[in-house]
């Protein structure tokens, strides 16, 4: 039960690598916080500077109101989940769930019994006097879990808990972590570069880039209300489709120009565009947002069928619009016939779908 | 050609070369174990004799004479250098491998060329010095040389193992509560067995075998075995056999220490993956 504050936290490496930049966050009693970005963005940086490996050049880490910066890992209570595990090999499953309470003073009574009941909370009860080398993934990663929980620590973190197993497991055990952690109500910090992960798993994300905080939101409000140019292109699957141009006035009509590229606006986008001082602008829209047009004159475009990529239930097409490739993802039912290479169609999007960034300082405009 | 006729003959050949191998390298040892049970006269014949009744009279002449309490000495002064050479080894290839050290390249240079001094260059200055320390002839000074020869050994050996430890196991120990000394004693030391095995190993040898500052630092009491053997060779003539049988001796306990540690040892020298 903890809740944990960074105040503008910076991280240097040497004199040349700022690695996390005025990190500023709080995770709430309970909350799990995915930190999600490419790699190198300094979201394990931070992470390691939470547990205590790494001494943060300048700001403050708060766990429960209490400044942790020179705590030893060890007196922090906090509980890490390696991507590698971290097993010792030369322990065994029995010994590896002892181990973070012979470092306390805790009678051998109290101990076997804790490993019994963390055991079988895991289903680890037949593999206790096994190696880890002997276990398989999956296994390996309820021993780390074990591990981390049986000393009951304030604050669990995870370096990408999930990235060693195949695909089928990762979603299994993707699930089993989110069941886990809502039962336990433990607060919990979780890295990933995986936005599907994040997605699924997060109270709370916070997205990095550069070793600085894009946007902390909820899921859905990431998704839907993405501050800026970064975190648009990051979060979505396939990445939200960017042009550029510029905003044309044309009476009371609002026409988008880009590259070979025009699309008239609705009215109502219209009025809200003309309030904008910017007419030079990046136009975002997601793929799935993406229809067919059947009539309509507003927000339509055409393109022509270049690559059809089918899905289980969709099809992500690339569109030739213009000079530009713009994708689109679409459920087969929509559509009467498999879409061929070559064929135009016209598409359309709602006026709440449409993005506008501002191409210098990538920040979102509408 | 069948393809099975063919992997059966490369694997007859591979059988041979090695076989050929093997007995090239062991015939020496062959040789004095079997001089070792035969009288003057049968070590001499020409052509040699394979077959004879043995006797063990060289056994009985060495187990009565100055030898063993010269193969006494041996072992106590490898034992104690070995050790020695461990515990200060581990810890400082420990805090190499661990620690940013300003110009560690240069002084792990610095250690290793410890080791890469011709002996006979420095031994008349170990006798000044030891003279003057008052240790000529005594179990300590070779203990103290050994040391320095051993010690840069382990440190190059172990730093090799240390480094292939994945942090994020210390990382780990550490959040869970244990302070630096009790992760290296409880996670990295054990890891290192093999390494520890390998080293333990070759100093050992090392120091069993050492014969020119043994001979140069030595009279009488702190004589040990291979000078002691050499010593065997008088200007009353050569007595082989006797050589031999002290030489089998001698041979004993490495053999013994290596079979106990085999396991180790093997995992030591294929470097084998920790994770």
């Amino acid at each position: 039960m903890a809740t944990l504050v960074l105040e503008k936290l910076n991280l240097w490496y040497g004199k040349h690598t700022h690695a996390v930049r005025d990190v500023d966050l709080v995770v709430e009693d309970g909350e799990l916080c995915v930190f999600l970005g490419p790699s190198g963005c300094g979201k394990t940086s931070t992470l390691r500077m939470i547990a205590g490996f790494v001494k943060p050049t300048s700001g403050k880490i708060y766990l429960d109101g209490e400044v942790i910066n020179d705590l030893y890992p060890g007196d922090r209570n906090v509980a890490m989940i390696f991507q590698s595990y971290a097993l010792y090999p030369h322990l065994t499953v029995r010994e590896q769930l002892a181990f973070p309470l012979q470092a306390k003073r805790i009678s051998r009574q109290e101990i076997a019994k804790r490993v019994e009941e963390i055991a079988h909370f895991l289903h680890l009860e037949d593999f206790l006097n096994r190696y880890p080398q002997e276990l398989s993934a999956g296994q390996r990663q309820r021993v780390a879990i074990g591990r981390a929980l049986i000393r009951k620590p304030k604050l669990f973190l995870m370096d990408e808990p999930l990235s060693q197993l195949d695909a089928r497991l990762r979603v299994e055990m993707r699930a089993n972590l989110r069941k886990l952690q809502q039962e336990l109500k433990i607060t919990t910090i979780y890295v990933t570069h995986d936005q599907t992960e994040a997605q699924g798993l997060a109270d709370k994300i916070m997205v990095m880039h550069q070793g600085r905080v894009q946007q902390v939101g909820k899921p859905i409000e990431i998704y839907e209300n993405p501050a800026n140019l970064f975190v648009a292109g990051f979060v979505g699957m396939p990445a939200m489709n960017f042009l550029r141009g510029v905003l044309l006035e044309e009476g009371a009509r609002v026409e988008f120009r880009g590259n070979g590229i025009h699309i008239p606006l609705s009215r109502g986008l219209a009025g809200r565009v003309a309030s904008l001082e910017k007419r030079e602008v990046i136009l975002g829209v997601r793929p799935e947002h993406l229809a067919l047009a059947k009539g309509t004159t507003e927000n339509v475009f055409r393109g022509e069928v270049y690559v059809v990529e089918p899905q289980s239930n969709e099809y992500i097409l690339d569109l030739k619009v213009g000079d530009e490739i713009v994708k689109m993802r679409i459920e087969k039912r929509e559509l009467v016939s498999l879409p061929k290479p070559g064929e135009v169609i016209e598409v359309t999007f709602e006026d709440r779908y449409l993005y506008l960034f501002d191409p210098v300082t990538e920040k979102r405009l509408l | 050609m069948r393809e099975e006729t063919k992997s059966l003959i490369r694997r007859i050949v591979f059988l041979v070369v090695t076989l050929g191998i093997t007995l090239a390298f062991m015939f020496p040892l062959l040789w004095v174990i079997l001089s070792s049970f035969k009288t003057r006269l049968e070590i001499f014949v020409l052509p040699p004799k394979w077959i004879f009744l043995p006797t063990l009279q060289n056994y009985k002449d060495i187990l009565h004479s100055d030898f063993m309490y010269q193969l006494k000495n041996s072992l106590l002064v490898a034992a104690i250098s070995t050790g020695v050479s461990l515990v200060f080894g581990s810890l400082t290839a420990y805090g190499f491998s661990r620690y940013p050290i300003r110009g560690s390249d240069n002084i792990l240079f610095w250690i290793l060329s410890l080791r890469m001094l011709p002996p006979i260059a420095v031994v008349i200055p170990f006798y000044l010095l030891f003279r003057s320390l008052g240790l000529l002839d005594t179990n300590l000074a070779l203990v103290l040389v050994y040391c320095i020869f051993n010690i840069s050994f382990s440190i190059w050996v172990l730093k090799g193992f240390f480094d292939e430890i994945p942090i994020e196991l210390e990382e780990a120990a550490r959040l869970d509560g244990y302070s630096p000394a009790q992760v290296f004693w409880r996670v990295s030391l054990p890891l290192v067995r093999p390494g520890l095995a390998t080293t333990a190993i070759f100093c050992l040898i090392q120091s069993l075998n050492e014969f020119l500052v043994a001979l140069t630092l030595t009279t009488r009491r702190a004589v040990t075995a291979p000078v002691g053997l050499a010593k065997l060779q008088t200007f009353l003539g050569t007595d082989w056999g006797r050589i031999s049988a002290a030489a089998v001796i001698f041979m004993i306990p490495v053999v013994v220490f290596t079979i106990f540690v085999r396991n180790e040892l093997i995992r030591g020298m294929s470097f084998g993956r920790m994770r």
